[in-house]
């Protein structure tokens, strides 16, 4: 569900922190990116900074960010061809 | 020398043609809710996201997760009231560890309808064991829940609910 050509879920974290949303984890192992002051906020499923971001969550993201005035989608592409570490297609499970 | 045919060459079958029917009719009534689905369709899935508004238009922060199954004939159950419905228990725990709700869908293509089932509320009715899983679960899909737009606006105040409880309830160590 993910691939590892792109974005970690850690570096998705630090661009969200970038822009001003604070991140914390939640006892129930939820990530929450809320950003203080304003209605948004974004929540993951908790994970190690090091696995990819999924791209539904990366496809979310850009949208949010884009409805609330924050990034336009040319902003966050750069983003997204611009993080991720170059490395084999995972092999899918079967 | 005739071309040999590539034994890796793929073949579109009716179960993915039912696949992307469900999918699309699942999406329509979202969109047909004024509501949005976002799709990532990757090397062997497709997740769905459903992104909800207010009456305003403007993107609420909940969002939920949409699971499409799809099939040509019913397996229904319990005097017509449900209808069985079989998937991988490795899902079933990666579902129940999603922080929003998780929706599944089963997409009946011989009437095109779908009918719908919140997975994590499902277990919790029904306490499931996962630790009693085998390989695959076998979900009963209440088929009262039609998958409409109705029953779209309907989910909603509970994702919005459930991804607000995240934020206030949650508070937890800065990562």
């Amino acid at each position: 569900m993910t691939r590892t050509d792109w974005p970690t879920f850690g570096r998705m974290l630090d661009y969200l922190r970038g822009l001003g949303f604070e991140v914390r984890t939640n006892p129930n192992g939820a990530v929450v990116a809320e950003r203080p002051g304003e209605e948004t906020w974004f929540v993951f499923r908790g994970r190690p900074a090091g696995e990819p971001a999924r791209g539904i969550e990366l496809v979310h993201l850009r949208s949010m960010l884009d409805a609330r005035g924050l990034v336009t989608p040319r902003e966050f592409s750069r983003f997204w061809s611009e993080s991720g570490p170059r490395q084999p297609e995972p092999t899918p499970a079967s | 020398m005739a071309d040999e045919p590539n034994p890796r060459r793929k073949t579109r079958t009716r179960g993915h043609v039912i696949a992307d029917l469900g999918v699309n009719y699942v999406e329509r009534q979202v969109l047909l809710a004024g509501y949005v689905v976002e799709r990532y369709r990757f090397d062997y899935g497709l997740d769905l996201w459903l992104q909800t508004f207010t009456p305003d238009g403007v993107a609420d922060n909940g969002h939920a997760e949409l699971q499409v199954k799809a099939t040509d004939k019913l397996a229904v159950r319990a005097g017509g009231t449900t209808a069985a419905v079989r998937v991988e228990a490795a899902d079933v725990r990666g579902w129940l560890l999603a922080p929003v709700p998780v929706f599944l869908t089963l997409y009946d293509a011989a009437a095109d309808r779908a009918f719908w089932l919140d997975v994590q509320e499902y277990v919790r009715q029904q306490q499931l064991d996962e630790d009693e899983f085998g390989r695959t679960v076998t979900l009963r899909m209440p088929l009262a829940q039609v998958w409409t737009p109705a029953a779209v606006h309907a989910l909603r105040a509970p994702t919005v609910a459930a991804a607000a409880r995240q934020v206030r309830g949650g508070r937890g160590g800065e990562r």
